[in-house]
């Protein structure tokens, strides 16, 4: 316990994420919804951030490693483990498994290089697609991605059908989405949407519903939340449900992968999508294209809380929308996808919630705004360390209020410099005060200003045009240089040094 | 000699005062006047007839020419002899002449006329007053083309010379009046109307023929709008420098710069921060090729600009030290104080921007100054007219630290506010000038089009049209009969 202790507490002070309280999932069922590498991936994110959970995660992690092929990935659960349970049976690698695992994925490594080798000898092309397809998959498992990558990018040349194509491109994503890189991720998933038309039209629906989740999946992290949430929105969640499969079965694979459960499961859909809707649009918008959205909808069904945030935003209940969306924090901040843009997410919501809510009203008191929206429920600090910030607003709230409303000022002014929040504050009264609306005058002011514009390019052009008509234009010069700026940028004399005569005078 | 007297006078003859003459035939009696009084020595108009000085005998107002030709000769005289005190009615004279004299007239004269401008030039400089034939100078430049719409070489020796002389503000009677006309060689068989007539720009009389203006170059033209600038800028008039910065920059050139064009730059700039705070769009007509060859030899301006941006005061006062040297050199260091100074205030003013009021003691803090020393400072920018806003003293309390600034939401209060009335008129105004602009655009565009160059390029267009309609093709480009549309018609 104490190397957990102490373990977490590093991570915090350096600033790492750390969810002190325990999650609203069951750590088990929750992962069961996933297979393969994500499986991994996501017990490690919980195992390094949540105290409550870290040794069951990451004990489930090291298990699950030692069963696949990637013998680093192994260690690194081992190692994982042993940093906050030193005493664990499981954390101390087993090296002679680690020794055989490797000997033997050389050999099947060889063997298959072996078998594409023969087939391109025979010069069939599917068998050496395939050969390729079987390198790649081997390769990703053993979590040598730049192999797998290379592999998979060679199946092009030997694909007979858009299919094919389609296929390389998800397995390419896989690679990239495993990698981090957000961006080739995306851009191989816009190649697959452009593929759309040439597919049969039996497996255009299944292209289509893991193309548009994966490619949200990877514009959300790459922090193009408009974007996200318009792709999520298109994806069918009959389909992609469909896809997952019940639990125990194995549901049905695309290109040879079952993605709602080796990426991500439809309840990831509905969080994922409703975030970045969130984030990223208007209340019009959310309410016509998300909670309206008959495809949406059922996806939104398998995460209610999310649903519910969003009709307090619609409905301009953002105090509420804001405590539903705080009490997810700790379960979105142990996503393996999430934990990265949770409080950036957060953050625009309050914004967008601030502004909303100011819309309304020509005068708010700093007091009323500081109890709409507490200050340091979404304060950075939160971020980190919500043990001990709860514990500073408790004792604020029960000496003096005067803290979250320097808080809440100092967020205002940020907000109004930056020209999100079209308001000004009045210190000494304590308020916030919208701009006053005198649309007559601005009329006649912007009318004033395009007027002087135009007089402006309307004279220059003049002038221009009778110096050309009475023949003033600057020749270039016969001989580079003198009086001039040469072309290669050195400064010639000004002209008999008149021009600068004025200059004591500037 | 009584014979040179008759001569004199023998112009405007005197039944013109009975009937006023066609344009046509004033126009041909006085370049026969004209070819006359040529043939006449210049020493004999210094002459004394009778023992009264010639000049005596001549009305200024109805014999303009004659009482030129002779005031011209007595400044060459006087010029050409050794120094001696001025007589003392030459000032007299020099200042009836130009406050009075006939301009149509003067307009056969032209050649004497710059004389007599260039003497007054000559004269400011050596004489230990020169306020008088400074202004001399800009009342006879305004008699003779009261639109001051002409560029001429004088308008360049008349800027020099304010600058010189320091005297700036009188510079702006002639720095005010835009200038849309340059002297060029009149049309053949297009513009022969009489020096005389009527015209409605006087670029049509200020021709290089007239000899009002000597052969002016591009470079002249530059060099009167960067001088002009440098006057505004003196003046801090910020935004009127900024325009005469930007005709040297819209100057057409054959894809190169001048080193006039490169000064510009480098203080367009820095005025584009006293009045922006960032560096404007250039603008529009701005031969890119030029501004490719400008731009790399002013990194440390645009350095400068960015910084400034930026926002923070120390790093702009870093780079403005780093650059001591080059503004020193460049003749930019009052600039650039002056910028520096403006940082400060554009703060101020930018919390108007945040806040509706807010205690002294913050913008103390906000300043780093202390709460008396920043009082006194909004008090000036206040009453300077930059901040609409006023201090509100607690009263309590004389404490200045105690004081509260209230910003005003817009100038529609305040002490600095704009009535309705107020800007309806000035919108009024810029109507008026919009228009009187957009009909000397006509008349340039019609100058344009009897360009040597244009014509050629009409007139190949014009037959390879009549070669598709020789072929049975339609005219498609007819646009059919139709008046200017009247844009600003609505705003009466």
């Amino acid at each position: 316990m104490m190397a957990l202790q102490a373990f977490f507490d590093r991570s915090a002070q350096a600033g790492k994420v750390v969810v002190r309280d325990p999650p609203k999932f069951d750590l088990e069922s929750y992962i069961a919804n996933y297979d393969g590498r994500t499986r991994i991936d996501r017990l490690l994110v919980i195992g390094t951030s949540c105290p409550p959970l870290a040794v069951e995660a990451l004990r489930a992690a090291v298990r699950e490693a030692k069963q696949g092929k990637d013998v680093d990935l192994y260690l690194n659960t081992c190692q994982a483990l042993f940093a906050i349970s030193p005493d664990d049976p499981l954390a101390k690698a087993d090296m002679t498994w680690a020794d055989t695992r490797t000997k033997q994925i050389k050999a099947e490594g060889d063997r298959l290089e072996a078998e594409l080798k023969g087939y391109k000898n025979n010069l069939i092309k599917e068998s050496i697609r395939m050969g390729s397809e079987d390198l790649g998959n081997f390769a990703y498992s053993t979590g040598d991605f730049a192999s797998a990558a290379k592999a998979y990018t060679r199946m092009r040349d030997y694909a007979t059908l858009p299919k094919h194509i389609a296929e390389m491109t998800l397995h390419q994503t896989l690679v990239a989405l495993a990698q981090h890189q957000w961006m080739p991720a995306a851009s191989h998933l816009t190649k697959l949407r452009t593929l759309h038309p040439s597919l049969a039209p039996a497996d255009k629906p299944k292209f289509d519903h893991v193309g548009y989740a994966l490619a949200g999946l990877a514009e959300l992290a790459g922090r193009n939340y408009r974007d996200a949430a318009m792709l999520f929105l298109r994806a069918d969640p009959q389909v992609f449900t469909a896809a997952a499969g019940q639990p125990g079965s194995a549901g049905e694979p695309v290109a040879g992968v079952v993605w709602p459960r080796a990426v991500l499961t439809p309840n990831d859909v509905a969080v994922y999508g409703g975030l970045s809707a969130l984030a990223s649009m208007s209340r019009a918008e959310l309410q016509a294209r998300v909670l309206d959205s008959s495809m949406f909808r059922s996806f939104l069904e398998l995460e209610p809380h999310v649903r519910r945030a969003m009709a307090f935003f619609v409905n301009a209940k953002y105090a509420q929308c804001l405590s539903t969306l705080e009490a997810y924090r700790g379960d979105w901040l142990l996503d393996v996808y999430l934990q990265p843009l949770v409080g950036e997410i957060f953050a625009m919501v309050r914004q967008k919630c601030i502004v909303q809510y100011f819309e309304a009203f020509s005068c708010v008191s700093l007091d009323e705004m500081a109890r709409q929206f507490p200050p340091t429920v979404l304060a950075p600090s939160a971020v980190k360390t919500p043990a001990t910030s709860t514990k500073t607003s408790a004792k604020d709230s029960a000496t003096a209020d005067s803290t979250p409303v320097l808080e809440i000022r100092s967020e205002l002014r940020a907000l109004i410099e930056s020209g999100i929040l079209p308001a000004r504050l009045d210190i000494p009264n304590n308020n916030l005060v919208s701009p006053p609306s005198n649309p007559r005058r601005e009329v006649l002011l912007s009318a004033l200003e395009d007027a002087e514009e135009y007089e402006r390019t309307l004279r220059l052009r003049l002038s221009k045009i009778n110096m050309v008509a009475a023949g003033l234009e600057i020749q270039a010069p016969n001989d580079e240089g003198r009086g001039r700026v040469g072309g290669d940028g050195v400064v010639g004399g000004l002209r008999g040094g008149k021009g600068t005569r004025g200059g004591r005078w500037a | 000699m009584a014979n040179l007297v008759a001569t004199l006078l023998s112009f405007p003859p005197d039944h013109y005062t009975v009937a006023p003459p066609s344009k046509v035939i004033y126009d041909r009696d006085v370049r026969e006047y004209v070819k006359q009084l040529d043939k006449i020595s210049a020493s004999s108009f210094v002459k004394a007839v009778d023992g009264q000085e010639l000049i005596d005998l001549l009305d200024p107002i109805r014999n303009s020419i004659a009482y030129l030709y002779t005031i011209v000769s007595e400044l060459q005289s006087i010029a050409s002899s050794k120094p001696k005190p001025l007589p003392d009615d030459l000032w007299t004279r020099l200042s009836i002449f130009c406050t009075s004299f006939d301009p149509i007239q003067i307009r056969y004269v032209g050649n004497e006329f710059r004389r007599l401008l260039e003497h007054l030039e000559r004269l400011a400089r050596v004489y230990n007053s020169p306020r008088v034939p400074v202004q001399l100078m800009c009342a006879g430049m305004l008699r003779m083309d009261p639109s001051g719409a002409t560029f001429t070489s004088t308008h360049l020796l008349y800027v020099q010379l304010c600058l010189e002389a320091r005297t700036l503000e009188e510079a702006l009677p002639i720095l005010d009046k835009p200038i849309v006309g340059f002297p060029s060689q009149a049309i053949k068989g297009i513009e022969e109307q009489p020096l005389c007539a009527d015209h409605q720009v006087s670029s049509a009389y200020i021709t290089l023929n007239s000899g009002l203006s000597s052969a002016v170059s591009a470079e002249d033209v530059q060099e009167y709008y960067l001088l002009g600038a440098i006057t505004y800028i003196g003046l801090r008039q910020w935004r009127k420098a900024l325009t005469f910065l930007e005709h040297v920059l819209v100057a057409p050139t054959q894809n190169t710069a001048t080193g006039l064009m490169l000064e510009a730059y480098r203080k367009w700039l820095l005025v584009a921060l006293l009045i922006e705070g960032k560096s404007p769009s250039f603008p529009r007509g701005v031969n890119q090729e030029a501004l490719r060859k400008i731009k790399p030899t002013s990194k440390a301006y645009e350095a400068f600009a960015d910084i400034y941006k930026s926002g923070n005061l120390l790093r702009l006062q870093a780079e403005a030290d780093a650059g001591q040297g080059l503004w020193q050199d460049d003749g930019n260091i009052g600039l650039v104080r002056q910028v520096i100074r403006h940082f400060t205030e554009s703060q101020v003013i930018n919390l108007s921007k945040t806040y509706v009021a807010l205690p002294m003691l913050d913008i103390a803090q906000h300043l780093g100054e202390t709460p008396a020393v920043t009082a006194q400072y909004l008090g000036f920018l206040a009453t300077s007219g930059q901040l609409n806003a006023s201090l509100e003293r607690n009263s309590a309390t004389s404490d200045t630290s105690s004081q509260i600034l209230r910003f005003y939401s817009d100038r529609s209060s305040g002490p600095l506010a704009q009535s309705e009335q107020q800007l309806h008129a000035a919108l009024v105004e810029q109507k008026q000038r919009i228009l009187e602009l957009a009909h000397q655009l006509k008349d340039g565009n019609r100058r344009l089009s009897l360009n040597k160059d244009y014509l050629e390029y009409a007139k190949t267009r014009r037959d390879r049209k009549e070669q598709a309609r020789d072929g049975g093709a339609m005219d498609l480009d007819w646009a059919g009969p139709g008046e200017d549309e009247d844009m600003m018609g609505d705003l009466r």
